[in-house]
């Protein structure tokens, strides 16, 4: 499973939303990085190279709409799709908004969970 | 006379001996005579009557003339037809044969002098001698010329007197007429000039009068006579009513009455004298004095009548001897002058004047040297041409020639003239019955003829001017109202007929319309009193060619004399007012409508003389000042009536300002005699004079108590309003209908710091947040628009700048028939509802969130383990994991609406619409409640594929809501179904369950926040009640329509439609 050695990047606050995440991806196989916070996130992109980026809207001490606008207007890592997560109502047309490439409210079925992180990852090969 | 008799006198009379041939012819009194047993008279047998009587008799009896003669000693008489009517019915026939002496006894001792005076061949003569003649069936005046001339005997003594009449009523009538025909043109032309002239009212009262007084009418009947003219008369008032001056007096017949009456209208009468007869029959004299009276209707004369009997009777008896002397010498000289018959006889071939009696003399004026012994036509040659050729015929036929009003030119005074002669030649017949000569009798009438030209000329004259006259007029004759004359107006204008459909025609028979009105009494009434009839704006109804008209006229009926004063007919004259009374029933009309107006407004109308202070008013002012309406008040009395409060404040300060700028206007009150208090209100108008001298004030009043009444009680009403609006902490405004606010409590001007007059400049507006004026002025619109109530959160500006939430609300006031007056509207300071609303919404926002990211740990670790043990054998592991994923659904949505409640409210909800096959998500949505709800059965009923445009997750959500609530209704059933169609543009989703239904009254509140249907058998359904309440605001905010329909007990159908293109 040649996608499944992808690399997911989980930016979120939440310690218990990021374990669950990160067990739904390894159980298909994704390998999965993850970041609490928005420090050092340059670097870490350096280092990591995710193929997709999951992160939530509200980051304590950051803004994850900040962030993805950042991303998308950063020529080197502009290309990795990005996926919000959000249960914040309007989140979706915020974070489309700010140039997220998909957007999954909260709280989520797996299998639109798995579709989303699929169609994203889609989007880095094309 | 026994019938033998008759018989042997009437062959006596058929049989004439010759020598009595002179007896023939002679109409009735011939036969008489000729039937009369002479031989018992002084005559003896006519054989032997002297050949003078014979010649007189022969051409008595030929003569139409009125002929008479007394002779002998004895007077015997002798008359001819003419004659006759003279005698009466008392004296003829018996007169005949008798004494003159005998006859004439009652005045014998008059005429026997006159007799003896004639027996002595002097002639006397009485011109115009007035007897009244019943010759027709009824007496008339008639008017002789007597005149008595000696008949010489052969032998040239007198044997006889001949007395000849001829009568001059026609004379007299013409005369008459001609006088009555210009009086009547005088009058008419009075009438016509002067129509309006009024007569003075006279009344005369002398019943403390010594002697009789007369006051008479124009007809001699008596309009008034005192107590004196009454005793003396020895009538009864009664009786007297029938009378008339001839009846009282036998000088003063009805003709010679009517010339005096006319007289005395004209002149000064001097006193006169006359005779009275009272009703026993005794004649007295009388001295009257005479004065006219004119009245409004008719003229009047009076006389005094002073019985003079014992005066006269002593100047009596001095003057007698010597009257009697002058009596002789006057009437010789009468005679000369005015005899009025002229005969003459005419012998030989050459018709040699033989005799001529003064009278013929005078005709030809000739004397009686010149004349007699000639041979006619050389002393008359002018006459030649036209006599001499009749004489022949008479000499040769032996045949009488009669001429009427005969043209003889005559040779008199040096002059020729025309002269009118009624006249005989009457051939003489001598003993062997050849014809010898010829007599004329011949009268004059020259006079006569020329008064009858006289009278035709002014017929005539007045026939012009009754045609040429512009007021339409008419003339009926007679009894039966035969159409004489008829002027050109009447018969085109009134009447509308031709003349030769009018004219000689009774006028009830030209018009029958008329004998249905009151006309054909009318006329008779007129014809029979003889007097004027006048009527004012009388409506008659005529038909004309060009149909029936009715036309309103003043008429005048004046009935026209004979001059025996007999009515002969009726003039009309008429007046066409119709064109007039129309105009002025206008101008009543209009004025009785002003009146009306002025009374039904209650308005009074004055008018205030200011230089004499007088005022005239309309009755309504009288009874506002509290008085009956007719009462007079003057200006001070009323000016009196005012409030002592009001007087100089303000009517005297208005009368005041009134004379600078023209307009008097002021409301003061009034206290009335019942010292009750009454506002008035009056408005007028100054006049001012060429000096500019204010002269009149013309103006209204009313009464305007009620009116203050009611202005008092509003205005307390409005106090009442603002004090309360003014204590409400609430900005309380009024708007009219078109949503101009025109009122604002002291909230607002508070609330704002704005001024009034900063408000009414720059408008309500400048309050407004500038983002919500936009959505203001269209909502306020929309609700002055359509009558709907306005309400709308909106921001105003405090005083310090600060936008505080208002809610604001107004509802129309409505008047009895539905109809807006104003807008009454408040708005409520929200601002800190607003603010504890948006922490909720913002605690709900954030609670939801904070449920959610836990929920989404659960859901995610139970889908996990669900994948995970797949394939795990462990039926309970199982089924935990199912209601686990379950009620973490449930938990889901519970807190997915809560969120979306908040967010309606606080008007986030936000919509993503794009394009998408609606069958599509129909069964997206099936197939997601399917697999929740396994047992049930939801058919999908589409049409075809429609893409809408829309926001694809809110419809999903509606359509959930649909079918979890048809499922959660329907306990005792599994099938519900889905039916999907397109009509005029929109598409139409309706979901069909077999549930519970829902009542009339609950499907109207079905779509209300937190409303749930309470279930029956105390079975409660789950949910906050909010569903169907977000999917009406989606459905809203796709400018869809949502509704349920439900039979109670049998299900419900639960559809909406969104525009497909929306």
């Amino acid at each position: 499973m040649a996608e499944n050695c992808k690399m997911i990047m989980i930016i979120d606050d939440n310690e218990d939303i990021i374990t669950m995440i990160k067990a739904m991806l390894e159980m298909k196989g994704y390998n999965v990085c993850i970041k609490t916070n928005a420090i050092n996130l340059e670097e870490s992109l350096e280092k990591v190279s995710p193929d997709l980026i999951i992160m939530g809207m509200l980051l304590s001490g950051a803004d994850g709409r900040e962030i993805c606008k950042l991303l998308k207007n950063h020529g080197r890592f502009s290309i990795i799709p990005v996926l919000m997560i959000s249960a914040h109502p309007n989140a979706k047309e915020e974070c489309l908004n700010a140039g997220a490439d998909s957007f999954l409210a909260k709280p989520f079925d797996m299998k639109d969970f798995f579709q989303s992180v699929e169609k994203s990852l889609a989007l880095k090969n094309q | 006379m026994s019938t033998a008799e008759k018989i042997s006198h009437l062959k006596k009379g058929i049989d004439l001996p010759t020598s009595c041939q002179f007896l023939s012819g002679g109409g009735e009194m011939g036969k008489l005579i000729r039937e009369k047993d002479w031989s018992k008279t002084p005559l003896g047998d006519p054989e032997n009557w002297p050949q003078s009587l014979r010649t007189m008799v022969s051409v008595m009896l030929d003569n139409p003339f009125g002929m008479y003669i007394a002779w002998g000693k004895e007077y015997t008489q002798i008359y001819n037809d003419g004659y006759r009517p003279i005698l009466g019915s008392t004296k003829h026939p018996q007169a005949l044969g008798i004494s003159t002496r005998e006859t004439f006894a009652e005045i014998w001792h008059i005429i026997e002098s006159m007799f003896d005076g004639v027996m002595n061949g002097v002639p006397v003569g009485f011109p115009d001698f007035m007897l009244p003649l019943d010759r027709n069936g009824f007496i008339e005046n008639c008017y002789f010329d007597f005149a008595y001339s000696p008949i010489k005997n052969d032998d040239g003594e007198v044997g006889g007197v001949l007395v000849t009449v001829i009568e001059t009523t026609d004379k007299k009538k013409a005369l008459d007429d001609l006088k009555e025909s210009e009086e009547r043109l005088h009058k008419k032309k009075n009438e016509l000039e002067d129509a309006l002239a009024e007569i003075k009212l006279f009344k005369f009262m002398a019943d403390n009068a010594s002697d009789p007084f007369i006051l008479m009418k124009e007809n001699g009947s008596f309009a008034y006579l005192n107590n004196i003219a009454i005793k003396k008369w020895g009538y009864t008032r009664e009786e007297i009513k029938d009378k008339k001056v001839a009846d009282v007096d036998p000088v003063y017949n009805a003709e010679k009455f009517k010339e005096l009456f006319y007289n005395s209208l004209k002149n000064t009468i001097p006193s006169f004298e006359t005779f009275h007869k009272n009703k026993q029959g005794d004649i007295y004299p009388v001295e009257i004095s005479l004065g006219s009276v004119k009245t409004e209707k008719e003229p009047l004369v009076f006389a005094i009548a002073r019985d003079i009997t014992a005066r006269k009777k002593a100047e009596y008896d001095i003057i007698n001897a010597a009257r009697k002397i002058e009596e002789s010498e006057k009437r010789f000289r009468n005679a000369v002058q005015q005899a009025p018959l002229g005969i003459a006889i005419f012998t030989g071939k050459e018709f040699i004047v033989t005799q001529a009696n003064d009278a013929y003399l005078l005709i030809v004026d000739r004397t009686a040297e010149e004349f007699i012994s000639h041979p006619i036509f050389e002393v008359l040659p002018e006459v030649k041409e036209i006599v001499e050729p009749i004489f022949t015929e008479v000499v040769r036929t032996g045949i009488p020639f009669y001429g009427n009003e005969f043209v003889i030119p005559l040779k008199r005074m040096e002059h020729l003239e025309q002269a009118y002669f009624n006249f005989v030649y009457h051939p003489l017949k001598d003993e062997e019955g050849n014809i010898s000569g010829i007599m004329v009798v011949a009268m004059e009438v020259t006079a006569t003829v020329l008064a009858k030209h006289l009278l035709e000329e002014s017929e005539k004259h007045f026939r012009n001017m009754v045609m040429q006259s512009p007021i339409p007029m008419t003339t009926l004759r007679g009894k039966d109202y035969i159409i004489e004359l008829a002027n050109k107006v009447m018969i085109e204008k009134i009447w509308r007929k031709s003349e030769a459909d009018v004219i000689d025609k009774p006028i009830t028979e030209v018009f029958p319309e008329l004998k249905e009105q009151k006309y054909p009494e009318l006329l008779k009434k007129i014809f029979t009193s003889g007097k004027i009839h006048s009527e004012k704006e009388s409506i008659v109804f005529i038909e004309g060619n060009d149909g029936m008209k009715n036309f309103c006229l003043d008429v005048d009926y004046t009935p026209l004399f004979k001059p025996d004063g007999k009515t002969s007919g009726i003039m009309i004259t008429l007046n066409d007012v119709t064109a007039k009374v129309n105009a002025r029933k206008k101008v009543e009309e209009d004025e009785e409508r002003m009146r009306l107006a002025t009374d039904g407004t209650g308005t009074a109308t004055w008018d205030l003389d200011l230089l004499t202070g007088h005022i005239i008013y309309s009755p309504r002012l009288a009874d506002i000042f509290g008085h009956p309406q007719f009462d007079l008040m003057t200006h001070q009395q009323m000016r009196a009536q005012i409030h002592p409060e009001d007087i100089h404040g303000i009517v005297e300060k208005a009368f005041d300002e009134a004379m600078i700028n023209r307009m008097y206007k002021y409301e003061a009150r009034v206290i009335r005699p019942d010292n009750t208090i009454c506002w008035i209100r009056t408005q007028g108008k100054v006049f001012f004079d060429e000096d500019k001298t204010p002269v009149k004030i013309i103006g209204t009043l009313r009464d305007v108590t009620e009116e203050r009444k009611y202005q008092q009680i509003l205005q307390e009403s409005e106090s009442k309003f603002r004090l309360l609006a003014d204590s409400l902490p609430q900005k309380i405004w009024t708007a009219d209908t078109a949503g101009n606010i025109f009122y604002y409590n002291q909230n607002v001007y508070d609330y704002s710091g704005l001024t009034p007059e900063q408000l009414d400049n720059d408008g309500w507006i400048q309050m407004v947040h500038p983002d919500d004026r936009e959505e203001n002025i269209k909502r306020w619109m929309e609700s002055v628009k359509s009558g709907k109530d306005f309400l709308l959160e909106h921001r105003f500006l405090r005083y310090d700048g600060e936008y505080r939430w208002q809610l604001s609300r107004a509802v129309p006031q409505k008047d009895a028939s539905g109809n807006i007056q104003t807008w009454v509207g408040s708005s409520t300071d929200i601002q800190e509802i607003k603010e504890q609303e948006q922490q909720k919404d913002y605690f709900i926002s954030m609670a939801s969130h904070e449920l959610k990211t836990p929920l989404t740990s659960i859901k995610g670790y139970v889908q996990m383990l669900q994948m995970m043990h797949e394939k795990s054998e462990d039926v309970f592991l199982h089924n935990a994991l199912n209601i686990m994923d379950r009620q973490i659904k449930k938990l889901t949505k519970l807190i997915t609406e809560l969120l979306d409640i908040s967010k309606i409210k606080s008007g986030g909800l936000n919509f993503n619409k794009e394009h998408f096959e609606i069958t599509d998500l129909i069964n997206e949505v099936v197939d997601e409640v399917k697999h929740i709800n396994p047992d049930y059965q939801i058919p999908v009923n589409t049409e075809e594929k429609v893409m809408i445009y829309a926001d694809r997750d809110r419809i999903g959500q509606v359509l959930t809501n649909f079918l979890t609530n048809a499922i959660k209704y329907s306990p005792d059933s599994t099938l519900v179904e889905i039916k999907c169609c397109v009509e005029n543009n929109y598409i139409i989703v309706a979901v069909k369950d077999f549930g519970i239904g829902i009542s009339k009254k609950d499907q109207e509140k079905v779509f209300e926040k937190f409303y749930r249907v309470e279930g029956t058998n105390e079975k409660t359904f789950p949910g906050f009640g909010i569903g169907l309440f977000i999917a009406s605001e989606i459905i809203r905010r796709h400018d869809g329509f949502i509704r349920v329909e439900s039979d109670f007990g049998k299900g419900s159908v639960f559809l909406f439609g969104i525009p497909i293109h929306s």
